[in-house]
């Protein structure tokens, strides 16, 4: 059994060692990569921008931001940098709802561009464009689909703490329409309701063996001349003539209810609307589209006063321009993307600065270290010991 | 296929059923010159029903002062802003008459002014072709009513087209027969009204 002599001296060692080690430790953390990295900043939102070219200089060892909103762009790009150079960057918020945003140009000559978002379901939307406000709009199940008015194709959306920009990254050239019909009432006001919407187009009215009324040059469908051909009845002889290869070659066929054996029908087909007198069928044929409308004399949608429709023209025009636009061929060419353009604001935050995590401590898988402070009180009560030891027992 | 149902509208004052034998007049044409899908026989409609806005022509005639009421002229309003066409006809053949002046003022009120029709404008070529723009009738030639054979019809225009067309010609007097009797016709005098149905239907 060791004397409590000796023990005393093993306990002196081992004091002169923890000392020893808190003087190396002390000696590593001066000559370390920099004491300031010690720390940990923690931000809010609104001192993120004030905050940033500190923490360019400082180089804290973590920052963790508590956001309300998608940081912008460029203050995304700053964090990640800062993260690059060797600091931890967390971020949490509880309002930051994920976002996607396309804008895509409409084969339609009023220039309307169809904004597609995919947003959590149920949630409200604020559509805007650089103007200002277009319309709020509630998410279905398949998020939001709307069209906007073609003043400027840089289009945004508004959900919670999240604010995705798009811009159109093409635009279409448009060819023109050919309708054929009997002289009536669906074959007039489709002509009419086609060219008030902007689009040129050739026509021919079967009035009377041999007699016709023509506008424009209709010629044999070609997608070199038209973008699409519609067939109002079944005396639309010159589209019947050309639909098939037509819609082989890209082109998009729309016929109305009396038009419904007229050219090719692929071998599925969706239905896309559906009345009590009648559905809309879209089907795909090679690489064009075609569409058979069901419903009995559209013309009177435009004629007609509805409870539901303030503008009951516009309505019908804006139908039939919706039809043309999802069968039309319209070859697209590639404009530059818009350096503005965030379609997507919390993927990206997440790409740059990682998933958002519960709180500072928890968000950061580093070692905790133990403050300079408590262990110079360490070292100091360590000596003491040390020192009270050898001179209780008499040693110098 | 929705056939063409040629339609007479009924107004509150005056005889809008002074002229009852030219629908059918004119269906018969219809059919018989052209392959338009029309129907075997016309409707009479109020032209303050909502039910008006199913018929994108309208016929209107009579003899008697006209004042139309404020649904019958916001359904005159609305027939030809959505595209549909009115065409009016004088059947007193008298320039001054009362039929002619109050159913002027009361077309200026809905729409505005009606104006010379060129008598180059395609209504005249629409289908058969009237040179000297439209065809005299029987009570112009014979000097009966205001002893005038009117160069011109008049018209409102809308977005490039006739939206209304008015006449001081009297073809309702020159119309209303049973189309059987056409055949004692050396020249049938119902083909301008297929012209203005075929305009109607196409322009």
């Amino acid at each position: 059994m060791p004397s409590p002599v000796s023990a005393r001296r093993v306990g002196e060692w081992a004091l002169r060692v923890i000392s020893l080690a808190l003087l190396v430790v002390f000696l590593m953390r001066a000559w370390g990569p920099s004491s300031r990295s010690r720390r940990t900043e923690n931000s809010g939102q609104g001192s993120i921008a004030a905050s940033l070219p500190r923490w360019s200089i400082a180089g804290p060892a973590r920052i963790h931001l508590a956001i309300d909103s998608v940081l912008p762009h460029d203050q995304r790009d700053w964090l990640a940098a800062i993260e690059r150079a060797g600091t931890s960057v967390t971020w949490n918020s509880a309002r930051i709802a994920p976002l996607a945003l396309t804008v895509t140009r409409m084969a339609d000559p009023s220039g309307v561009y169809e904004l597609s978002a995919s947003v959590p379901r149920d949630s409200m939307a604020v559509v805007r464009d650089v103007v200002g406000v277009l319309d709020s709009v509630k998410a279905g199940s398949d998020g939001i689909r709307v069209e906007v008015p073609g003043t400027t194709s840089r289009t945004g959306i508004l959900v919670g703490g999240s604010r995705a920009w798009a811009n159109a990254s093409d635009t279409t050239v448009l060819r023109r329409l050919l309708v054929e019909g009997a002289a009536s009432w669906e074959t007039k006001f489709t002509i009419a309701a086609l060219t008030e919407r902007g689009w040129k187009v050739d026509a021919v009215t079967h009035v009377a063996p041999g007699v016709d009324v023509r506008e424009g040059s209709p010629a044999l469908p070609d997608t070199s001349r038209y973008a699409a051909v519609i067939a109002v009845d079944s005396t639309a002889a010159l589209v019947s003539r050309g639909a098939s290869s037509f819609v082989r070659n890209g082109g998009g066929l729309i016929t109305l209810r009396d038009a419904s054996k007229i050219g090719p029908t692929g071998a599925t087909s969706v239905v896309l609307e559906r009345r009590p007198d009648g559905d809309v069928r879209a089907s795909r044929v090679g690489v064009g589209r075609v569409i058979r409308v069901g419903y009995k004399d559209l013309w009177r949608q435009r004629m007609s006063d509805n409870d539901t429709v303030s503008d009951p023209v516009a309505a019908h025009r804006a139908w039939l321009a919706r039809a043309v636009a999802s069968v039309a061929y319209a070859p697209r060419i590639t404009v530059r993307a818009d350096s503005a353009s965030d379609p997507a604001p919390l993927a990206d935050m997440v790409d740059r600065l990682g998933e958002r995590s519960g709180s500072p401590d928890a968000a950061s898988p580093m070692r905790s270290e133990v403050p300079s402070s408590v262990l110079f009180g360490i070292l100091l009560v360590s000596l003491l010991l040390e020192l009270a030891s050898r001179r209780l027992r008499g040693a110098k | 296929m929705t056939r063409f149902v040629f339609c007479t509208g009924q107004y509150d004052s005056g005889d809008w059923d002074s002229a009852p034998l030219v629908p059918a007049n004119l269906i018969d044409s219809v059919a018989q010159y052209t392959s338009i899908a029309v129907a075997p026989s016309g409707v009479n409609v109020a032209l303050a029903s909502d039910a008006i806005l199913d018929y994108p022509l309208v016929y209107i005639t009579g003899h008697l002062p006209v004042r139309f009421s404020s649904a019958e002229r916001r359904n005159i309003r609305k027939l030809t802003d959505r595209g549909g066409m009115i065409f009016v006809d004088d059947h007193n053949h008298d320039i001054d008459g009362v039929f002619h002046k109050t159913a002027t003022e009361e077309i200026t009120v809905a729409l505005s002014r009606p104006v010379d029709i060129p008598n180059d404008h395609e209504l005249y070529h629409s289908f058969f072709k009237f040179a000297d723009g439209p065809p005299t009738t029987s009570q112009e030639l014979n000097g009966w009513g205001d002893n005038l054979v009117h160069k011109n019809l008049q018209g409102v225009m809308h977005e490039g087209h006739i939206a209304l067309l008015y006449s001081s010609k009297d073809y309702s007097s020159e119309w209303n027969y049973h189309p059987e009797s056409k055949r004692f016709n050396a020249v049938d005098n119902t083909k301008f009204g297929v012209n203005i149905i075929v305009y109607a239907l196409t322009r």
